[in-house]
C-alpha cells in the first residue's frame, strides 16, 4: 500500500502535526501538481483544514495556508467594513489592510480567541480609524438618474427607505453601529460581539438596545 | 404590539438578509501584498545602544549561501535560515543557486521578532572535487558560521548540512 508523502502546506513540513494532510505536498489553491485520484477537491483547496491548523502553518510562513484563511473570511471582513462605512472601495481597503495586518501579526496571535474574532477586531479598528480620518460625504453631482416614472411608487419608496435606513445606521455612534452590525447583520451572539469589541456582554446589549431604539424612531417616519 | 414592531423592523431584517460578497480583487490584492511581505520582511534584530539594527533574512541567507558555495567541492546550494530563539517557528529564507544563477526567495511571517541567534539549514550538491562527504559538511558548517558572524554579527547556533546530491559530471 502506498503511503502518502509527508503532508505539507506551502513547503512547510507538518509531519508532526495531528491535522490531516495534503497529499503530495500540493499547494492549497491553484496548483496543478498531479495528485492521486482518490483526493477530492476539498482536500486540495484546504477546505477540510480548520482555522487553528491554517494559522499554525501561516505562522510558519505558509502563504498558501494564509490564502485559504483569506478565502474563508474575506466575505465577512468586507461585509462588516462595508456596513460600517457604506463605501465599497473603502470597505475593500479596510478588509485588505486587516488581512495584511493579520499576516504581519500572526506570529503574536496566541489563539485565545478564534482567528475570525481576531480578524473582525482588526476590521472594526480599521473602520474606526478610517471614520476618524475622513468623514465620508456623498456629493451630489447633479447627474444622478431621477427615479423612473415607470417604477411603481412603492418601489421608489422602498428604495428611499432603504437608503434612509443605511444612512440612519451609519449615523449611529460608532460603538452602537459596530454592535448592531455584528449582532443584527452578521448574526453573532452577544458573547462573540463582546469578544470582538473587547467589552462586557452587558455593554453590547446596552449598545444594541440604544441602536435599535434610534433606528425604530427613524423607521417610524416611513410608515 | 409585537407584530407592529416586527413589521417596523422588517426593512432592517431585509437588509441583513441581502447577500454581500467580497469583490474578487480583494483576495488578489491581499495575497499580492502578503506574498511581497513574505519575500522581504523577516529580519534578525540586533539591539544596540542606542537603536537597533535589523538584518533581513535574505541577507543572512545570501551570506550563508556564498559561504557554503565558497567551499571547494560544493556546486549547488539551497537552504533555510531562521531565528533560533524566536517564538515564531520555522521562519525561513530559501535560496537556490542552480548553475551559477542566483534566485532568492524568502518565506516569512513578517513579525520580525528574532534575536541574535539564527539556525541555518543548507542543502548542497557535492562536485567532483569534493573531499570525503563528512569533511565537506564540516567545511561548509565552519564557513557558514564564520561568514555569518563576521558579516552580520549574528551567532549561528546550528548549521545543518544536507548533502543531497553528488554531481560527478562537472
Amino acid at each position: 500500500m502506498n503511503q502518502p508523502e509527508t503532508p505539507s502546506v506551502g513547503g512547510s513540513s507538518v509531519a508532526d502535526s495531528q491535522a490531516p494532510g495534503i497529499a503530495g505536498g500540493a499547494g492549497l489553491a491553484g496548483t496543478d501538481r498531479p495528485v492521486g485520484a482518490n483526493v477530492d477537491g476539498a482536500f486540495l483547496t484546504g477546505e477540510h483544514l480548520d482555522d487553528a491548523y491554517l494559522v499554525k502553518q501561516a505562522k510558519a510562513g505558509s502563504t498558501d495556508a494564509f490564502e485559504v484563511l483569506v478565502g474563508r473570511h474575506a466575505d465577512r471582513a468586507y461585509r462588516v467594513a462595508l456596513r460600517l462605512t457604506g463605501v465599497p472601495h473603502l470597505a475593500e481597503d479596510i478588509a485588505q489592510d486587516a488581512f495584511v495586518s493579520a499576516w504581519r501579526g500572526i506570529g503574536a496571535f496566541r489563539g485565545e480567541a478564534s482567528f475570525s474574532t481576531w480578524l473582525q477586531q482588526i476590521v472594526v479598528n480599521g473602520a474606526r480609524q478610517q471614520g476618524r480620518r475622513r468623514k465620508v460625504t456623498a456629493q451630489l453631482t447633479g447627474e444622478e438618474p431621477l427615479p423612473s416614472a415607470e417604477q411603481p411608487e412603492e418601489v421608489v419608496q422602498s428604495k428611499a427607505r432603504d437608503n434612509a435606513l443605511h444612512e440612519a445606521i451609519r449615523s449611529l455612534p460608532f460603538d452602537q453601529q459596530t454592535a448592531l452590525v455584528l449582532v443584527q447583520f452578521e448574526g453573532m451572539s452577544y458573547e462573540q460581539a463582546a469578544q470582538v469589541l473587547n467589552v462586557k456582554v452587558s455593554t453590547v446589549r446596552g449598545r444594541i438596545a440604544r441602536a435599535r431604539k434610534a433606528l425604530l424612531t427613524s423607521l417610524h417616519g416611513w410608515r | 404590539m409585537l407584530a407592529e414592531l416586527r413589521e417596523l423592523w422588517r426593512p432592517v431584517a431585509a437588509i441583513a438578509a441581502t447577500p454581500i460578497t467580497a469583490p474578487p480583487s480583494l483576495a488578489r490584492g491581499i495575497m499580492e501584498r502578503v506574498t511581497a511581505l513574505a519575500q522581504n520582511s523577516w529580519h534578525a534584530v540586533v539591539e544596540e545602544d542606542p537603536g537597533v539594527t535589523r538584518i533581513a533574512a535574505w541577507v543572512v541567507a545570501v551570506v550563508a549561501r556564498r559561504a557554503a558555495a565558497s567551499v571547494p567541492g560544493v556546486t549547488t546550494v539551497a537552504g533555510r535560515v531562521h531565528p533560533a530563539d524566536s517564538a515564531v517557528a520555522d521562519v525561513q529564507a530559501v535560496f537556490h543557486t542552480p548553475a551559477g544563477s542566483s534566485v532568492q526567495r524568502a518565506l516569512a511571517d513578517g513579525v520580525g521578532v528574532a534575536g541574535r541567534k539564527v539556525v541555518v539549514r543548507v542543502q548542497v550538491t557535492a562536485g567532483p572535487q569534493a573531499p570525503m562527504l563528512a569533511v565537506l559538511g564540516e567545511q561548509v558548517r565552519r564557513a557558514v558560521i564564520a561568514h555569518v558572524r563576521a558579516l552580520t554579527g549574528l551567532a549561528v547556533v546550528e548549521v545543518d548540512v544536507h548533502i543531497d546530491d553528488i554531481d560527478l559530471d562537472r
